[in-house]
């Protein structure tokens, strides 16, 4: 994310020779990993640029285990306790130098891991990291991170992102792990959830599916009587009737008020007096002239929420400092309704 | 709303707002000498009192806030030859249409141009911002329901 590769970032302009250490931070994940003996990722596909001359020293045949001892002398605590320190990016100086160097590096390293961006940050993924359950291990560590990194964010080009999600997971086996957590702060970045596709168009799709899904909720809870209904097409079925409904209502009031009072004297003093803007009982001029008897339900409730909010507004209201308020607001109407 | 925090705005004013319009926009109406001539036709007042609805609804919901009551407001002038005032914004249309024609969900892509068909101004959006839209019509249209409904109870002899 946008965070993490800033502190990334930071970490890398430090010196050079931590893109040693940064390597062996990327096994990190692979010892906790069950599955690691059996993937079978290529590390030498990927090498894009990346100073490769690096790698066979790792070891190809078994990379993330010959790392360990490194760093465990180094940091002298387990991986276990990976997750934890990575939580506090700031907080990640272990004791001593080697220490430093390894915890610090740590944080780097899971920085790194998430950065997307330039090719030689994927081919790290890719060369050092690729276990299969390295999407395990970074979903954590990123809610932490994200957590930390939240207020630095940037905007990522969501590119960036599936380019590495697409590079990764082409390494990757499919294994079936709960691997749901897909931090979103910013709806714009997305990470693609294991096994599901990761190309750029599913991914976006799937972002706006998610936007879509979370605005029909919102509507849900507007139309009434939709509470049971799931399904995206009932559901807008629903949302539509409800509309019209709502429309023909409109019209249907109009031409009431049009025939009520001819010539729309609304006398103002009626108005003060006959508490004109109050709901009156409801009920029986509605159930009977209302042709949308689905909807009958509403008109009740409507009027027994709003009744109190509209007592403040007549002066008949027990609060004198009310009633000065709204004479004034009416006094404009009545201004106006001298003319005629 | 379910949740406290609400990433997506969909308030509207307090219902005396809105009947605050009407009224005016009611009286607005009677200005005109057709209106109380005795010889027009029911038909044309019902008309006008459906648009004088309208517009009021669009003008106290926020009229240049939201897009449907813009296009409202804008469909209004329109039609009296008035001058529109209020800037439209350039509509990216071609990375709309683009868009749409890329999304193949039929389902939704049936219902969503119905619902674009009904509220004003549809035609332009996505269907997430539709559907933002949409929620913010139904509140404004429920409260503009519940003032006309008033005024309709007050109004009438008892």
């Amino acid at each position: 994310m946008g965070g993490e590769s800033n502190e990334g970032e930071m970490g890398l302009n430090h010196g050079d020779d931590q893109s040693g250490i940064s390597r062996v931070g990327m096994p990190l994940y692979a010892k906790s990993d069950p599955f690691f003996s059996s993937t079978d990722w290529d590390p030498a596909v990927n090498v894009g640029g990346f100073s490769s001359s690096h790698y066979p020293s790792m070891g190809m045949d078994n990379p993330g285990m010959s790392c360990f001892p490194h760093y465990q002398t180094g940091s002298g605590s387990g991986y276990p306790d990976m997750p934890a320190s990575l939580l506090p990016f700031g907080d990640c100086g272990g004791g001593g130098g080697g220490h430093f160097l390894g915890s610090d590096k740590k944080g780097e390293s899971a920085g790194r891991l998430v950065i997307a961006g330039d090719g030689h940050q994927v081919s790290d993924d890719v060369v050092l990291g690729g276990s299969s359950n390295r999407k395990r291990r970074q979903p954590e560590a990123e809610s932490q991170w994200n957590k930390k990194a939240v207020e630095e964010f940037q905007e990522d080009p969501q590119s960036q992102k599936k380019q590495k999600n697409d590079q990764s997971k082409e390494k990757m086996t499919k294994e079936s792990s709960q691997s749901d957590e897909a931090p979103k702060e910013n709806y714009i970045h997305m990470r693609a959830r294991r096994g599901q596709a990761t190309n750029s168009h599913s991914l976006a799709e799937r972002v706006r599916r998610e936007k879509i899904s979370e605005r029909m909720r919102l509507l849900q809870e507007l139309v009434p009587g939709c509470n049971k209904i799931t399904g995206k097409a009932v559901m807008l079925d629903e949302i539509i009737n409800y509309v019209q409904s709502l429309q023909q209502q409109v019209e249907f009031l109009s031409m009431k008020l049009s025939t009520v009072n001819p010539e729309l004297n609304i006398d103002i003093d009626r108005l003060l007096a006959k508490d004109l803007l109050q709901p009156r009982d409801r009920n029986t001029p509605t159930l009977g002239l209302n042709p949308f008897a689905r909807f009958q339900g509403t008109i009740p409730n409507i009027s027994t929420t709003t009744a109190p909010q509209y007592n403040s507004l007549l002066p008949q209201a027990s609060n004198s400092r009310n009633n000065t308020s709204c004479f004034c607001h009416h006094f404009r109407f009545s201004y106006t309704f001298f003319f005629f | 709303m379910a949740s406290a925090y609400n990433p997506i705005y969909t308030d509207v004013p307090e219902k005396d707002v809105f009947a605050l319009h009407f009224l005016q926009t009611l009286s607005n109406l009677r200005t005109q000498n057709s209106f109380s001539s005795p010889d027009n036709k029911t038909s044309d007042r019902v008309k006008k009192i459906k648009k004088a609805a309208y517009v009021s609804m669009a003008r106290a919901a926020g009229a240049t806030n939201r897009l449907w009551s813009r296009s409202l407001l804008h469909q209004a002038a329109k039609r009296n030859n008035k001058n529109v005032r209020f800037l439209r914004r350039k509509r990216r249309v071609t990375w709309l249409m683009r868009r749409r024609s890329n999304r193949g969900d039929p389902i939704e892509d049936v219902a969503a141009e119905r619902l674009r068909n009904l509220v004003p101004g549809g035609g332009g959006m996505e269907t997430s911002k539709l559907m933002e839209e949409t929620a913010h019509y139904i509140k404004c249209l429920s409260m503009q329901v519940k003032v006309m409904q008033c005024l309709v109870d007050g109004l009438s002899p008892k």
